[in-house]
């Protein structure tokens, strides 16, 4: 009787174990028998982890636009399975999911993923084998030189660097602390502000660091506030770029406080407070619709995003749903130029031909360009005002 | 600027002293580094901001319902993941706990939501003057919650049947289940204690820092290195081990540099280690042998 | 359980890996392989410190990184042989982990942990940070394909092979360390150091041994990763993948190198499993790591072992 009271317990366990494995195993099967009418896209963002920022308005730019393209009758009449995968902004789980879209789940084209780092180590896959990838990289060698298979969506770090630096020559400010995250995001950042600082006539006089997570960033800000600087810089995710609002007011740091476009969200007019008032972000064109001229070619594009996601998930945007809405806008276009069934190789193809207005600029895409026109003025500063987003230009 | 740096730093010790006292409680009566402390710490934040953005509840029974729903989550992981579980298997209950804190993180990203919250202050101001230095009002929340607790700590410690129970455990625990106490009510017991300590950190700390499901990890190892500077099992122990850590993470920013911050902090704890390995206030314990 | 049993289930494990790979066409279940067998590598390094010698380290990303960063340094700066790169980069990491044993020889459990664990963030904030060696978090390192004597070896059945051998020396290196004397004194390491210096063994050398071959294989299978990964960056090796290896070792089983192989593959495989479960996948992770650990205190290798003890005389009964 002992003996066997003893034993039951690893059996149980067993018996737990397999239950748990059953619908593992059936959503396996599920997936792997679909059928062969719909054209499979894979998503992978960064849903969790410090990136998520990123992934997440992203995700709901694809799931947004492939929704309406099925309404409205799919690619050349086929319908668009949409498979997301999330990266947790982890390199090795990037590369990973990657291979998994393209291998196992047969896409045509993946878009994402959505950090620098994420990017660079998927591009060489998709090369090798040979799928269209369509990346969410801040960086721009992504693009330079162009890959066969790999396109790249949002402004990079550099033309969002370039609109600050711009604004600062243009203000007389020649001098400036520069506060960044110490994670990818920051550091990619600061790195760009720091190289082309120099040719706007800007000193980056001070550069500190601190965790996104960090409690309390007073010691940094009040190195910026004991130097030279006329004006503070930051450079990352929430929730830090609302802390150092908070604690700049508490130790009466008086000069003005510009943001990269993380921070372009009306969460930090929401958690800022009275903080928040005279704080500057560089955003992409979507927090702003109503700021783009009434005969600019981006307007009409720009306003459809924010008002079906206003619609879709009962907030305004983040900025970053237009990558991956643009990378759909792309691949929309170029399958309305393939006769025959869209392939990976029909589909690369065509892509190289279209031009596309999308909610980041314009793209004219070309086999000597895969990314958006650098020209397309894409970023506008916004202040905050009586508690609202005002265009300052 | 050497003054507001060390208000600063007072700051962010306290925090790292709330979690710290959650730490040693668990790890005095089970032996058990608790890995999954810091998600006390994320689901109290998560509540309080959760029934005051959510439900409009006022922030005095926001606060108290935080702490005290995580003392109940606190109850339910050591009930459901290492009440019957072999108390000297170490390292199997480290890893129930790595688990269970992972899950506790699923469960606040599926039920509580992916945002980073602010949640309201407790009071007024933002901040108080005090002479030429300014102070957050919610810092001295944190910092006179930390004195309740420590107070309260020491008291039900030293005065309670309870107290002497769980005080009797973490001396030995075979002597004191010869003497009649139950090492499993006292165990049961501490991590509710640090659950609802863990939580009103967390609650304490999220109109100042935010609070994110995906905060907790970060928290814990904060947590960790207080409770084991100061010396792991005494309450005092965190309390120092918080503060030392935080002002010397403070002034490092301040005064080194921003990058190495914490690189001087753990600098500090492994300099600590190697010179009095049980932390600043901690006993040695004999070896077993 | 006898080491012997041990012994077989790992020579099994090995011998199962090559039919999985050929068994499937698809690059991603073959890269999963892989990564697993990178994975495996750096348990049995921990394996060896935690369940052999019961020195617990929290720092093993730190290792998993000079193994990288050394070999993509010497590849890509100094044209270096990628294969004798991979052995300077373990070299380099054993080293590291025998100077890094020294100062915390006094330490054990949770202090132990404590200190690897900060050192473990100390290496990353430095991967981080020093920019001109790791490309830090953003971009990171490129590493260009793996070759053997200019022989173009980076494909995946290629790198499963060579991952493969470096898995085999390690399972090789391993099982030499338990059936040794050395074994027998780590052995006593962990029952209680100062009763096995009492019978004049050399404690500080004893845990500097351990490290060192801890470290070696971490960094063994750091400098793999670089090849497989190709680009990567400093956030691959923080305080996350020391607790995930952790969660290898003891899944497994602590005390054998079956164990930690079949733990390696059980933590790199379920989260894609999970993924399935979309936003309720952390969720259920966790969870599945409760029950395991609460029903197989011991691990899934030991807890299979009694059901299979238990399972096999009711059957002869029949």
């Amino acid at each position: 009787m002992f003996h066997l009271a003893v034993t039951t317990r690893p059996y149980r366990a067993a018996a737990k174990l397999a239950k748990l494995c059953a619908p593992i195993a059936m959503m396996l099967a599920a997936t792997a028998s679909h059928g062969q009418e719909t054209i499979k896209i894979g998503g992978i963002f960064a849903l969790s982890g410090p990136a998520s920022f990123l992934g997440v308005p992203e995700e709901r730019g694809f799931r947004m636009k492939i929704d309406e393209i099925n309404k409205a009758g799919g690619l050349n009449g086929k319908k668009i399975e949409g498979i997301v995968y999330d990266t947790e902004g982890n390199t090795t789980k990037a590369a990973q999911q990657f291979r998994r879209l393209a291998e196992s789940d047969n896409v045509v084209a993946i878009i994402g993923p959505s950090s620098s780092g994420e990017s660079l180590t998927v591009g060489p896959i998709a090369n090798e084998l040979k799928v269209v990838s369509v990346t969410h990289a801040g960086t721009e060698k992504m693009t330079v030189p162009v890959t066969p298979w790999v396109f790249n969506t949002p402004p990079t770090d550099r033309v969002v660097a370039a609109h600050l630096l711009g604004i600062f020559k243009k203000r007389g400010i020649t001098k400036i602390g520069l506060m960044s995250a110490a994670d990818g995001f920051g550091q990619s950042g600061a790195n760009v502000v720091k190289e082309l600082a120099p040719q706007y006539g800007v000193q980056v006089s001070r550069h500190e660091e601190f965790n996104r997570q960090d409690a309390d960033i007073t010691a940094q800000v009040l190195r910026v506030k004991d130097s030279d600087a006329q004006a503070m810089l930051v450079w990352s995710a929430f929730p830090a770029p609302t802390i150092i609002l908070k604690n700049a007011a508490a130790v009466g740091f008086k000069k003005p406080i510009y943001n990269s476009f993380a921070a372009a969200s009306k969460d930090l007019i929401v958690q800022g407070g009275a903080n928040a008032e005279g704080t500057y972000v560089s955003s992409m064109r979507l927090l702003a619709p109503e700021t783009l001229a009434a005969d600019d070619p981006m307007r009409p594009i720009v306003t459809k995003i924010y008002e079906d996601y206003k619609a879709r998930y009962k907030e305004a945007p983040a900025t970053f749903t237009a990558h991956s809405y643009d990378a759909l806008l792309i691949i929309e276009a170029a399958a309305k130029k393939i006769s025959g069934p869209i392939t990976r190789q029909s589909l690369r193809d065509a892509m190289e031909t279209v031009t596309v207005v999308g909610g980041n600029g314009i793209y004219r895409l070309s086999p000597k360009s895969h990314g958006p026109d650098p020209e397309s003025r894409s970023m506008v500063l916004l202040v905050v005002k009586g508690g609202e987003w005002k265009v300052d230009e | 600027m050497l003054g507001q740096i060390v208000v600063s730093g007072i700051t962010i010790g306290a925090i790292y002293a709330l979690i710290a006292i959650g730490f040693t409680i668990v790890f005095a009566t089970n032996r058990v580094v608790n890995f999954a402390h810091g998600e006390f710490v994320m689901a109290g934040g998560m509540l309080y901001a959760y029934f005051t953005g959510v439900h409009h509840v006022p922030i005095a029974p926001a606060f108290l319902l935080a702490a005290v729903l995580s003392g109940v989550i606190a109850w339910v992981v050591y009930q459901v993941g290492l009440s019957d579980v072999d108390r000297d298997n170490h390292i199997a209950q480290v890893m129930i706990t790595l688990g269970a804190g992972i899950a506790l993180k699923g469960a606040a990203q599926v039920w509580l939501g992916k945002d980073t919250l602010f949640p309201p202050a407790f009071s007024g101001p933002a901040s108080v003057a005090i002479g030429p230095l300014t102070v957050s009002s919610q810092a001295l929340w944190i910092a006179g919650g930390l004195l309740v607790f420590l107070l309260a700590l020491q008291v039900l410690l030293k005065y309670t049947k309870l107290g002497a129970s769980m005080r009797a455990v973490s001396l030995n625990h075979y002597a004191a289940t010869l003497m009649g106490i139950s090492p499993g009510r006292a165990a049961a017991m501490a991590f509710v204690m640090a659950g609802v300590i863990g939580g009103a950190a967390g609650g304490l700390l999220a109109p100042l820092a935010s609070t994110h499901y995906d905060n907790g990890i970060f928290l814990a190892i904060k947590g960790f290195a207080a409770a084991i500077v100061g010396g792991i099992g005494s309450p005092l122990g965190a309390v120092v081990g918080g503060l030392v850590l935080g002002l010397t993470e403070s002034l490092a920013a301040g005064y080194v540099s921003s990058v190495y911050k914490d690189v001087v902090s753990l600098a500090l704890l492994l300099f600590v280690l190697i010179l009095r390995p049980q932390g600043l206030l901690g006993r040695a314990l004999p070896q077993k042998l | 359980m006898s080491s012997a049993i041990d012994r077989r289930l790992t020579l099994l494990l090995l011998a199962l890996l090559p039919v999985l790979a050929w068994s499937t066409d698809n690059n991603f279940h073959k890269s999963i392989l892989v990564f697993g067998v990178v994975n495996a590598i750096s348990a049995v390094g921990l394996c060896l410190m935690l369940g052999l010698a019961g020195q617990i380290s929290l720092g093993q990303a730190a290792f998993f990184g000079i193994g990288a960063y050394v070999t993509g340094n010497l590849v890509t700066k100094l044209g270096v042989e990628p294969v004798l790169a991979i052995v300077a980069a373990a070299l380099g990491a054993m080293v590291l982990g025998w100077a890094i044993s020294r100062p915390l020889s006094r330490l054990h459990d949770h202090y132990l942990a404590m200190a690897t664990l900060a050192f473990g963030t100390v290496m990353y904030i430095g991967f981080a940070n020093a920019r001109d060696w790791t490309g830090g978090l953003d971009p990171g390192m490129s590493v260009p394909k793996f070759t053997v004597f200019g022989h173009d070896t980076s494909s995946m059945n290629a790198l499963f092979v060579v991952s493969w051998i470096a898995l085999a020396l390690a399972v090789f290196v391993a099982n030499n360390i338990f059936g040794h004397r050395i074994g027998r004194t780590l052995r006593a390491l962990k029952m209680s150091s100062p009763a096995a210096a009492s019978v004049g063994i050399d404690v500080v050398q004893a845990k500097a041994f351990v490290f060192a071959i801890g470290a070696l294989l971490t960094g063994l299978a750091g400098g793999l990763y670089a090849f497989v990964a190709r680009s990567f960056n400093a956030g691959v090796f923080g305080v996350g993948y020391s607790i995930e290896l952790l969660m290898m070792v003891v899944i497994g089983s602590l005390s054998r190198v079956s164990g930690a192989i079949t733990g390696a593959f059980i933590i790199t495989v379920l989260p894609i499993l999970f993924d399935r479960f979309e936003d309720y996948r952390t969720l259920v992770f966790g969870v599945t790591m409760v029950l395991i650990m609460k029903f197989m205190p011991t691990g899934l290798v030991d807890g299979l072992f009694s059901l299979g003890a238990r399972l096999l005389p009711s059957g002869r009964r029949e």
